[in-house]
């Protein structure tokens, strides 16, 4: 059965039919917070509430449309209220021991994998960068749905990926000028 | 084609979305010119990096988000949930409560209050939500303490999502007679536009005459947030 089935199931009374889309999908919507927040705790309530947020609004899921982009849509917002809550929430000076903490993890260890290089790259960039990366690497996810959802065009999509891939290099090369 | 051309496409050549002509096209160009070809090198590089970076399902969630979601199945051999007037809000408490409950409590059971009580105070968010959620539990009384305790977590909880679910179980404790008043008091020191929103709501379900002026000076102020200005505006249309 596939996703979109799975949501008309949910549309129709049987909220248990999530567990199939939770399954199939939580990892990618883990891994997407994961990177975002850098926090574990943080990352899993989040996807907990993504998957809690598309039940709230299953009537706003449309049947002919796919259903990654969808629940990408839902996470983006709920990234969105995030930030603005820390915002509200924690003083500047929370937020910046929060990036000394942050930097300090750049400052690690010599012998790294690419993978582990380029994690660090990415958590070096600017959130909306990385978060452009993250949501362009979805194999499930277009670059004009990608521009739908960020409210831009497709043409302007591709630049800003285009420039936060070779802002990634940069920040890769440094890190690995660094580490070896 | 040339190096302008090629720059161009190259978000959809790491995609592989170009028709294959243009594609070959394209690689053509880059192992004819060797500042293109280094380019195309490096950020394939990268990109193939990103789609390796692991996002690795995760086992124990899985299994807590089940356990969460089997007693709301209509099929269910005790279907409790469907007893409550807003089966689908206590599905969000539960699917949040399902969470934490992984940890360390077996779910359809009622703990003793002294077990609620501790889990309200617990310091992850997730483990408050579960104390909230277990308060709205079929069989939990919804009596004067348990109102208390929820109040308690509106009016003192470090975390909106927490205010927000124990907001969404007051709906259950619309008898308790100083639901209202206590709402009232509170109403000023939330900080949360969301939180201050979903507490008008409810005042306003509660048929509290006093929350629209609460909410007509809310949407008197030019920096709310725009969501909540909207949502607080049908709040006011539906009145």
């Amino acid at each position: 059965m596939q996703d979109h089935e799975h949501m008309e199931q949910v549309k129709a009374g049987h909220p248990e039919a999530m567990a199939e889309l939770y399954a199939r999908h939580h990892g990618r919507v883990l891994g997407y917070f994961l990177r975002l927040t850098r926090q574990r705790a943080t990352a899993e309530d989040l996807v907990q509430e993504v998957f809690l947020r598309m039940l709230n609004y299953r009537n706003s899921f449309k049947s002919s449309a796919p259903f990654v982009p969808w629940m990408f849509g839902i996470a983006h917002r709920l990234h969105l209220d995030h930030c603005n809550r820390r915002t509200l929430e924690a003083g500047p000076e929370v937020l910046e021991a929060h990036a000394d903490a942050a930097a300090d993890t750049h400052h690690r260890v010599e012998h790294q994998s690419d993978q582990e290089l380029l994690e660090r790259a990415l958590a070096r960039l600017d959130p909306k960068k990385r978060e452009l990366l993250l949501l362009s690497r979805e194999p499930d996810l277009s670059y004009q749905e990608l521009a739908q959802l960020m409210g831009c065009s497709l043409a302007s999509i591709k630049v800003q990926v285009h420039r936060a891939l070779k802002e990634l290099r940069t920040r890769y090369l440094e890190l690995q000028g660094g580490a070896r | 084609m040339n190096c302008e051309a090629f720059e161009a496409i190259l978000p959809d050549l790491l995609r592989h979305e170009l028709p294959p002509e243009v594609q070959c096209e394209a690689l053509e160009h880059a192992h004819q010119c060797p500042a293109c070809e280094a380019e195309w090198t490096s950020l394939q590089h990268l990109w193939q990096g990103l789609q390796e970076l692991p996002s690795p399902p995760d086992p124990a969630l899985v299994a807590r988000f089940q356990a969460a979601l089997t007693p709301m199945s209509p099929r269910a051999k005790h279907p409790w949930l469907m007893n409550l007037a807003l089966p689908f809000a206590a599905a969000v408490l539960l699917l949040l409560g399902g969470f934490a409950a992984g940890r360390s409590y077996a779910f359809r059971q009622i703990p003793h209050e002294d077990a609620r009580l501790e889990l309200l105070h617990q310091g992850r968010p997730s483990d408050r939500m579960l104390g909230v959620a277990l308060l709205t539990q079929n069989g939990a009384p919804r009596d004067a303490p348990s109102a208390e305790m929820l109040l308690d977590r509106v009016e003192k909880d470090p975390s909106p999502q927490v205010r927000l679910a124990a907001l969404e179980a007051l709906y259950l404790f619309e008898s308790q007679p100083e639901v209202s008043e206590r709402l009232l008091k509170s109403l000023p020191h939330q900080t949360n536009p969301e939180v201050q929103a979903a507490q008008i709501e409810l005042l306003l379900a509660l048929r509290e005459k006093r929350a629209l002026e609460a909410l007509r000076t809310m949407l008197g102020n030019p920096r709310l947030d725009a969501t909540v200005r909207v949502r607080l505006q049908k709040s006011l249309a539906q009145l």
